[in-house]
């Protein structure tokens, strides 16, 4: 069974690159772009991994973290948050919010694809 | 004198300073007021080329013979100096124009757009690049992304040099932290817990960043901090029931909620106070609400309207387009009544508060509004004057 990841991300074009290139690694993709019902989508579909953007329209990434930390069953889900700002305040809230990995933009493929397969084993 | 001969051959020449015991008694001995035997050694010069040295103590200057190299060297002594005062002024410059660009939401969010931009052409182009196999649509679909990401980007782009040209020429000042440190060094007070360093000033603004700290200082006296924290928090956090209690005027009470000690467990409030202008005089942001640097905020904020009904205390929840909101109170003054058939100088100021204890007296119907038109993405909203920059 493939594996299932959701994109919470506003930048359609970064969607669909991202979702192109997990769906090639043999996951399966959802996607969402907007922050004010991301969390209920996340709850909805319990995926195995979920790619957070901090910034999005709606509601704050970090905020939308915390309501998937409290959903029942996502406690540990292992979550990617990302972010167009590298600054150390930023990295700290995702810390401090549960963030399993942080990860600033522009990233490349590579990275990512690592990292989200690190988080899914 | 018990000074000896060689010794004395050194202070004539200047490869010695004298001061104390021995610039008396030398004094003395010649008839005449020390501080003509001092003449040449500039006291200030001196004090300024010693701090220079010890800033820059891994050169291991000869602080030991500054006094020397004065009185044998003025000129070079002086332009040393000058040198030095310029450096230190284009620092703190610098660091002022840090700060801008970490704390302006427009400079914020248009760097967050420029870097989403470049992270899609970046992902995108790696894709065509390096993955075989791509269906034809797939391919076509990339490069139409390819394409409209890159005019993208280059229309930011051309927005934020537009944006950083207007900045140069508008405004050459430098950072209030030297004028606030030059108040604090001549006047014996007590630095506010949050003098905020984002605020650049002129020459000529220095006495409006010296009255508000005039100001700061005597609401502390009258309403010192730690009494308020206490009774703030019976009042419900309530400035007219506050000020009410402490007989004072209601500006001075909102001036002590956004200025309390940070370690006290007091709700946080931003503070923002502009001229009739518009021009930003003070400003304290808070996570929830970001402030213009200068001028050109929302023009929903009641910190406006406040100008329309001089004395009355505007009570208001604003609701930012990320769903944040926040509880301001805005009320506006006469500084002046400006004489006979002329306008009054009005100053408006409003502070503001997510924090759940103060958000208990917030109006339920919020005004929605924003930060800026330019980072607004509101699509219907009467008080637009610009584009949304990233629409």
């Amino acid at each position: 069974m493939h594996e299932r990841v959701l994109l919470i991300e506003d930048e359609p074009h970064i969607v669909e690159a991202l979702s192109f290139l997990l769906t090639r690694e043999g996951l399966s993709v959802s996607t969402h772009s907007d922050g004010s019902n991301a969390a209920e989508t996340a709850a909805r579909l319990t995926p195995d991994l979920v790619i957070l953007d901090v910034m999005l329209p709606g509601k704050s990434g970090f905020d939308i973290l915390s309501e998937i930390r409290g959903t029942e069953g996502m406690a540990d889900t292992p979550v990617l948050m990302l972010t167009a700002k590298g600054q150390s305040r930023d990295r700290a809230a995702a810390q401090a919010a549960g963030a399993s990995m942080f990860m600033t933009k522009p990233f490349s493929n590579r990275e990512i694809v690592a990292n989200i397969k690190a988080l899914l084993e | 004198m018990g000074i000896s001969a060689s010794y004395l051959n050194l202070i004539e020449h200047n490869r010695r300073g004298i001061a104390g015991r021995t610039l008396l008694s030398i004094a003395r001995e010649l008839d005449l007021h020390p501080s003509e035997l001092t003449e040449g050694a500039d006291a200030s010069l001196i004090n300024a080329l010693t701090e220079t040295a010890k800033s820059h103590s891994s050169i291991h200057a000869e602080v030991e013979r500054i006094e020397e190299f004065v009185g044998r060297y003025p000129g070079w002594a002086k332009l040393l100096s000058e040198l030095a005062r310029i450096s230190r002024e284009q620092r703190e410059t610098l660091t002022a124009m840090t700060d801008q660009m970490a704390h302006d939401p427009f400079v914020s969010e248009t760097m967050h757009q420029i870097l989403s931009n470049i992270t899609a052409i970046r992902s995108t182009a790696s894709i065509l690049a390096t993955e075989g196999d791509i269906p034809a649509d797939m391919q076509a679909r990339f490069l139409a992304n390819l394409h409209s990401d890159s005019q993208r980007l280059s229309e930011t782009a051309q927005k934020m040099v537009d944006f950083f040209d207007h900045e140069a020429k508008s405004d050459p000042s430098g950072p209030a932290t030297a004028v606030a440190h030059d108040f604090w060094a001549s006047h014996d007070h007590v630095p506010p817990p949050d003098i905020n360093p984002d605020l650049k000033t002129g020459p000529h603004d220095a006495p409006v960043l010296h009255s508000t700290l005039e100001r700061y200082q005597s609401i502390q006296n009258a309403i010192p901090a730690e009494a308020f924290a206490s009774t703030a928090g019976k009042h419900g956090f309530d400035p007219l029931s506050l000020a009410q209690h402490y007989d004072t005027s209601v500006m001075a009470i909102l001036f002590r909620m956004a200025q309390m000690p940070p370690d006290m467990g007091f709700p946080v409030f931003g503070l923002i106070e502009v001229d009739m202008s518009g021009a930003v005089l003070m400003r304290k942001p808070t996570p929830e609400l970001a402030l213009p640097l200068y001028s050109s905020a929302c023009p929903l904020w009641p910190i406006y309207r406040a100008f329309a009904q001089p004395g009355q205390i505007l009570r208001a929840t604003l609701e930012m387009p990320s769903g944040d909101r926040v509880l301001t109170y805005a009320l506006s003054e006469p500084l002046d009544h400006g004489g006979y058939d002329l306008p009054a100088l009005l100053r408006s100021t409003m502070i503001f508060s997510a924090d759940n204890r103060v958000m208990t007296q917030a109006p339920t119907a919020p005004v929605l509004a924003g930060l800026h038109c330019s980072v607004c993405p509101r699509k219907h909203c009467d008080a637009r004057r610009v584009d949304y920059i990233l629409a």
